[in-house]
């Protein structure tokens, strides 16, 4: 079956500075470049900007934090067996990806500027340092796994394919995110907020991803965050129970376990906030 | 058929798909988490696959033959998830060896009060259920409670149990004491620290509004306290600011053990989780005192104000019916009750009790330990 080709220019081999530049060439749009500028001048300032996250989970960060480093909990299953062969998925994905050392030292995060991350993979979102993000960091420009479905999968060559879609912290970050988001800001008789572009850059399972080499320990941590949604659920379960409604079990283990993390965040002097999924509006503790 | 893709067993999420075995090609990709185990339809089933590289589990599969465990719906589905979430719950918290240097504006100063000598609460459980025998029932049911275990017996049983709530008062009160003294004697050396002391106060506050401590300064006591802990649990001034009816304290009750039941139970709550996990628990704790702490333990989570028991001779019986009843409700809703593959089953069994296992045997470290004087 023939499949409609890709965008020549999104999907091409130039670097992605020469992409983007590519792309605004010829779009005579009175507010695109306003909007480019804009774009550029929030993600990049250093201490409001961008920032390599991972979202974890309550177990997973008590853990994290109990070794002092981070490791797939998951290694071994923890329930049932394991598959007799490693999958092809991962197996293919990591060929795709072409590592150059052990996949298994890769550590798959996202890029973001504030908000919570990828909410699917854990309700706690940690945000690294940008001083421990090395500018050579590979950077992917959508979940790699991707790369299994169609269209990306039906590509006469996968390989060239994937290639094209990666870069390196430095200097592709800003270019690959510009380009993720500029079409979307076509027609637009505004100038953007920092509101509307922290939620283009990672929204719902929309992210760029980020592999990072080597374990990742507390100290490289700059803060915790989370989301209203599970405040508000903890708040909620609490206030059914003075109205005479008991908590199931799994509500009773589930508020135990995040005041685990409470307890360990406050224990190793780790920042933990309550942010709204943009990044802005309330902020607590 | 459904399938987990991916899942992270001890946070309780997990994606699954409508599926072949072993087959990338969903029709509907599905994620579930805790603590509403709703399904969120997921549009692709590589954010499923790609959460292996966020710490979850590749699928669940049989140990045996490595062939992925299918389900008939989203129902059972939401049960292995619930399941094996609170058999997580048996394992001891993560806590690093050794945590950071304290600040030194954190140091206790000042002498450490002499530990009071509490008796084992296990001891006094297992004295006063060898004084109390088996009470007696039209129905025989307390010489044999394993049908808990049975879906199709367990509601008719619960109700049972409810009917007989004041023939059980006797083993909820001697267990509810038997807690409070392993609570007082497991802190005995760190009663004067504030957290101890928030807990023995929270517990000593619940136990008086299920109706099992009814001790005042000058009224002769059934169970009376002595020493520090005497003090800490008339200290008004902290019971008023703290948030007493907290449920999460299950966990940080120590349970009194009977000689036969396993040392590596550390908390009421993990007595708790034990038959919540395991279908087959009360096939071998079939015994009145062996379901006692599972209908103690469902008390306090249904406990609230309105159903506090009173101290009026003349309303207390009703209230206990009352709470009884809830507990037992509640217990219904709780244990096993979505049927699953035998294999499934038994690798939840399996995982409760190797969770449970990696704690530390408290018979084997308090060799000897469990002699002690009644403190009356």
């Amino acid at each position: 079956m023939n499949h409609p080709a890709l965008d020549p220019v999104y999907f091409s081999s130039e670097p992605w500075g020469v992409r983007v530049q590519n792309w605004l060439a010829g779009k005579d749009e009175s507010f695109l470049e306003g909007n480019h500028r804009l774009v550029r001048q929030i993600m990049e300032n250093e201490e409001s900007g961008l920032r390599m996250v991972m979202n974890i989970s309550a177990e997973a960060l008590l853990s994290f934090l109990a070794a002092h480093r981070y490791y797939n909990l998951y290694e071994n299953p923890v329930i049932g067996g394991a598959r007799r062969e490693p999958s092809e998925e991962r197996r293919r994905v990591d060929e795709l990806l072409a590592f150059d050392r052990d996949p298994s030292n890769f550590y798959f995060g996202a890029v973001a500027l504030g908000g919570t991350g990828v909410r699917f993979y854990g309700e706690y979102c940690m945000a690294m340092k940008p001083d421990r993000v090395h500018s050579g960091t590979r950077i992917f420009d959508r979940d790699s796994y991707d790369l299994l479905l169609s269209p990306l999968k039906d590509e006469e060559d996968v390989t060239a394919l994937a290639k094209k879609l990666a870069g390196h912290w430095k200097p592709d970050v800003f270019d690959m995110l510009t380009l993720k988001l500029l079409p979307e800001l076509r027609g637009a008789n505004r100038l953007i907020t920092t509101g509307t572009v922290s939620e283009m850059i990672l929204h719902d399972q929309e992210f760029v991803e980020v592999h990072r080499e080597g374990s990742i320990y507390p100290w490289e941590i700059e803060e915790v965050r989370q989301s209203p949604d599970e405040i508000a659920m903890e708040a909620r379960i609490q206030a059914r129970g003075n109205a005479g409604i008991p908590p199931t079990a799994v509500e009773l283990r589930w508020l135990q376990q995040r005041q685990e993390v409470v307890n360990a965040l406050e224990r190793d002097g780790i920042r933990y906030r309550v942010v709204t999924l943009h990044g802005r509006g309330y902020q607590w503790r | 058929m459904w399938y987990f893709d991916s899942w992270a067993v001890l946070d309780g999420q997990a994606f699954v798909s409508n599926r072949s075995a072993d087959s990338i090609d969903a029709k509907a990709t599905v994620f579930l988490s805790v603590p509403d185990l709703e399904p969120v339809p997921i549009g692709r089933i590589s954010t499923a696959l790609r959460a292996q590289r966020a710490g979850f589990q590749d699928g669940f599969r049989s140990p045996d033959t490595g062939e992925e465990f299918e389900f008939d719906d989203l129902e059972q589905v939401r049960e292995v998830i619930r399941r094996a979430y609170l058999g997580g719950g048996l394992a001891p918290v993560p806590t690093p060896i050794e945590g950071p240097t304290p600040s030194p504006f954190r140091r206790e100063y000042g002498e450490v009060p002499e530990p009071s000598y509490i008796q084992n609460g296990g001891a006094y459980y297992e004295e006063a259920v060898k004084k109390l025998g088996v009470p007696e029932h039209p129905k025989y049911i307390f010489e044999d409670l394993s049908g808990l275990s049975d879906r199709s017996k367990r509601k008719g049983l619960l109700e049972e149990i409810h009917r007989s709530a004041d023939k059980l008062e006797p083993f909820l009160r001697a267990f509810a004491e038997a807690s409070l003294l392993e609570l007082a004697r497991m802190n005995a050396k760190v009663v004067h620290l504030p957290s101890a002391r928030d807990t023995f106060v929270c517990w000593t506050h619940m136990l008086r509004c299920l109706g099992y401590w009814e001790v005042e300064w000058d009224s002769p006591n059934k169970l009376a306290l002595t020493g520090i802990e005497r003090e800490i649990a008339f200290d008004w001034a902290r019971m008023h600011y703290l948030s007493l009816l907290d449920k999460s304290i299950l966990f940080r009750i120590p349970c009194p053990l009977r000689r036969k039941w396993s040392g590596r139970i550390q908390s009421l709550g993990h007595k708790l989780l034990l038959p919540l996990v395991d279908r087959e628990y009360f096939e071998m704790n079939n015994q009145v005192a062996e379901v006692i702490p599972a209908l103690f333990c469902a008390m306090v989570v249904v406990l609230t104000p309105e159903l506090f028991v009173s101290r009026l001779g003349l309303l207390q019986s009703r209230d206990r019916y009352r709470l009884v009843g809830r507990a037992c409700e509640w217990l219904e809703e709780e244990l096993p009750k979505v049927e699953l593959p035998e294999a499934v089953e038994s690798q939840l069994t399996n995982f409760a009790w190797r969770r449970l296992g990696m704690n530390r045997d408290r018979f084997e470290e308090e060799e000897g330990g469990l002699q002690g004087i009644l403190v009356r």
